[in-house]
């Protein structure tokens, strides 16, 4: 059973971010763009695999295809728009220990794109991803 | 599924987790119990249970709720495109000639990739495609295609889901990008030339209106909501547009059909578009109507409430008589009851009584020993409370100014309001007692009805508290009913300012978007705003592509509204007159002669104790007498303090602030 969490282009989480595409002119610098990580589902929760009483879910860029003319180094990330300039290229993001399902507690997440090396043309060979979360449905005893 | 239901705690539930072993669910009992079932329950199907367990040996059985687990990651692929700073596709609707030179690099084309209810119909497109997007509105495509031979159904179609890419050929790379996402909303069919032409919408109204309100709150989450100002059962696309009416911002989908709000705001370091990039004579200029301009919005808010207050007098009276005297003319004592009953019939409450009594034991008065009734009263002292309502309404006005607009005096200010009252039923607080503890067990007290709880005076005075903590009538609302109404104001304000706008069209260009801002330089004008609206215009006849663009001009650069809160606050307690808090008691003795000092005729104004002398050195049996009673009458409360109390506030201003743009022309 997969998880319900996904990464989204809406704040009402209604289109997944499969892709999520950013579109820029060549040397026109970096390219900004907001997704949101939650679940359409009310009454779940998520938190970490590996610790989930403690540890914080991560996000980060992932390489699915190495090699290509794009890198995990080149974007980064942060939960506001004006954290990006403080944001390490390429480093992970913490979004917090829990994450609750529904769409107003989904986590906003920004990303900012600096094409390095990439020329004219479509790139893809990344990914963002969570760390390996549970989910479980929470339901009130009767 | 055996499922080791035994009762756990949390560091069971923890180690469980962090082991996904079902196996670690084990623990002492606590209540209430919850299980969680790890993850890799052999890759079958797993859904919330609710088990009973019944526990050993006879004990109460327990609800458990069963709380299923998944494993797994969130993953999200990322695409990016890089497209060429100036993309050379055919702008003009000439053919062009055929081949291209040896060695010379290959001309940029382009294609349009279109999925129609899941199939590529791309190869059978022709014609003008368009897809147009504008702030506020739906997305819409128009694409024309030859269908396949056979019969058509063309009521079929409408509800199909389309998709359109743009494939960009430059040099030998393919940059794809995604143009819209949709439905087909009406389909047409031209029987000279057997195309289809399908008008397509991203149903932006639609997906809106089929949205929870909670959903549609997190979509919006800048708005001001205020259910006072907009209807609370107002759902989906109605709802929105209130919420955006406070947003300097505008609701939108983007090419994928991700809903977006896009603000207003001129985003900082914008790319500039030159002479060279926009198609020759396609550059225009419109500006605002200074008619529908407003200097300023003025509005007006009234919040009226009620204020609860308990006001305290004092009262205090000593037998007004030396005892030789009193013995000597034979002149009455005053009875506790007479106190009472008079106490009872004055209409407010007794909150506090001392009684002065008589020795009860024989004492010498110096004609003799005596010992008095231990009925009597030599005096008293006390206050006595009443409830009361009085109506207080703030008034406040607040104007929005136009920083751009046209002179602050000019015609066409404009005027709103907003009034909110708390509508609640305070007699019965009025009847209700004061005090949970009743001073004197044999006056009569109302029924207890403390709805609100008054604190009450600790002595002469008054206290108050004001009925302004409701949900939906209290301060809050009203604060929020304000903030929404400022954020309405200025943004019909920056509405008008943006109403200026720069059109131009310029070979096809995919990253422009409602998101960005351009400037634009050409030899007479230099503008710089927010892309308000764009057309993409694909032409597969003539094989040109191009996208026309709107760009909506402030005269300024940004700056926010000005931020505001209200911040209303209940007026204090108005100043009491201190002959308003004491009960005034006097001693009347009458059948006493001589002048100045003899009885005087029995007057309304004259309050207390009332006696009369029967004989003795100052008796006169032809002075006035007093039936013998004693009257308590309590100050009345001013009309200042009881009337509505009307408390006003004006000079509240705040600037509406600008989206951002400029425009300068120049006479070349």
């Amino acid at each position: 059973m997969s998880v319900s969490l996904r990464f989204y282009l809406d704040a009402a989480l209604s289109v997944e971010a499969t892709p999520a595409e950013f579109a820029v002119l060549l040397g026109a610098g970096s390219v900004e763009r907001q997704l949101w990580l939650g679940s359409v589902e009310d009454g779940r929760v998520f938190h970490a695999a590996d610790d989930p009483l403690g540890a914080p879910i991560m996000v980060e860029v992932v390489e699915t295809a190495p090699g290509g003319a794009v890198s995990p180094s080149d974007i980064r990330l942060a939960l506001t728009a004006g954290a990006l300039a403080s944001a390490a290229p390429g480093a992970p993001l913490n979004v917090g220990a829990e994450i609750q399902g529904g769409a107003s507690p989904a986590v906003p997440l920004w990303l900012r794109w600096t094409p390095s090396g990439a020329g004219v043309g479509a790139h893809a060979g990344l990914a963002l991803q969570t760390t390996e979360v549970v989910e479980t449905a929470v339901e009130s005893p009767t | 599924m055996a499922i080791g239901a035994h009762p756990i705690g949390a560091p069971a539930i923890g180690a469980a987790l962090s082991q996904s072993n079902p196996a670690a669910l084990r623990g002492r009992a606590v209540a209430p119990l919850v299980l969680h079932v790890a993850a890799h329950l052999a890759g079958r199907a797993v859904a919330p249970l609710v088990l009973a367990v019944v526990p050993p040996r006879g004990r109460a059985t327990a609800a458990l709720v069963l709380r299923a687990a998944a494993r797994g990651r969130a993953t999200a692929p990322l695409r990016m495109v890089v497209l060429p700073v100036s993309i050379h596709v055919p702008t003009n609707p000439v053919p062009r000639p055929g081949g291209v030179a040896p060695g010379a690099p290959l001309e940029p084309t382009w294609a349009l990739g279109v999925r129609l209810g899941g199939e590529a119909v791309s190869a059978r497109v022709v014609g003008r495609a368009e897809i147009e997007a504008v702030e506020g509105a739906a997305r819409l495509a128009t694409i024309s295609y030859r269908p396949v031979s056979g019969a058509l159904d063309l009521m079929a179609l409408i509800g199909q889901p389309v998709t359109v890419d743009v494939v960009m050929r430059v040099e030998f790379a393919l940059a794809t990008l995604r143009r819209f996402t949709g439905v087909v909303d009406s389909p047409a069919f031209d029987p000279d030339s057997g195309v289809v032409t399908l008008r397509c919408t991203d149903n932006l109204q639609a997906r809106i209106d089929a949205m929870s309100q909670s959903r549609i709150d997190t979509l919006l989450a800048g708005a001001r909501r205020s259910d006072q100002v907009f209807d609370a059962t107002r759902t989906g696309w109605a709802r929105a547009q209130d919420l955006l009416s406070t947003m300097r911002a505008s609701l939108d989908a983007d090419a994928r059909g991700a809903l977006r709000v896009t603000s207003w705001r001129v985003p900082e370091g914008v790319r500039t578009i030159t002479r060279a990039q926009y198609i020759d004579g396609t550059l225009r200029t419109r500006f605002a109507d200074l008619t529908r301009m407003p200097p300023r919005i003025e509005i007006d808010l009234r919040y009226r409430y009620p204020r609860l207050k308990i006001r305290a007098v004092e009262m205090a009276w000593q037998y007004g008589w030396d005892e030789a005297f009193a013995w000597a003319h034979g002149a009455r004592r005053l009875p506790a009851d007479m106190v009472v009953d008079a106490l009872a019939g004055c209409g407010w409450e007794v909150a506090r009584l001392v009684w002065i009594r008589y020795p009860a034991q024989w004492v010498r008065d110096g004609i003799g020993y005596v010992r008095y009734d231990p009925a009597l009263v030599r005096g008293f002292s006390g206050w006595a409370t009443r409830r009361y309502v009085q109506q207080v309404e703030e008034r406040y006005r607040v104007t929005v100014r136009n920083p751009y607009g046209p002179a602050a005096d000019q015609d066409g200010v404009l005027h709103d309001s907003f009034a909110l009252a708390v509508d609640v039923d305070t007699a019965d607080w009025e009847r209700g007692a004061g005090h949970s503890a009743p001073v004197l067990d044999y006056l009569p007290r109302h029924a207890q009805s403390d709805r609100y709880a008054v604190p009450p005076p600790g002595g002469r005075g008054e206290t108050y508290r004001d009925l302004t903590t409701g949900t939906a009538d209290g301060r809050a609302a009203f604060e929020a009913a304000a903030a929404a109404l400022i954020a309405r104001a200025a943004r019909q304000i920056q509405d008008t300012l943006r109403a200026s706008a720069v059109e131009f069209s310029m070979p096809i260009d995919p990253t422009i978007d409602l998101v960005g801002g351009l400037t634009v330089t050409a030899g007479s004008v230099t503008a710089t705003g927010k892309v308000r609206a764009f057309r993409e215009l694909y032409d597969h006849d003539a094989g040109t592509a191009i996208t026309d663009v709107e760009l909506a001009i402030s005269p300024a650069p940004a700056e926010p509204a000005d931020p505001f809160a209200l911040g209303s606050s209940a007026p204090g307690p108005l100043p009491i007159d201190a002959g308003e808090l004491t009960s005034m008691l006097g001693n009347y003795m009458g059948g006493l002669g001589g002048l100045g000092s003899g009885s005087a005729p029995l007057d309304a104004a004259m309050v207390g104790f009332f006696t009369n002398a029967n004989y003795g050195p100052g008796y006169d049996p032809a002075a006035p007498r007093y039936p013998e009673h004693f009257t308590i009458e309590m100050p009345e409360i001013s009309a200042a303090h009881r009337d509505p109390r009307v408390v006003t506030r004006v000079g509240i201003s705040i600037s509406a602030g600008c989206a951002g743009g400029s425009m300068m022309l120049e006479v070349v």
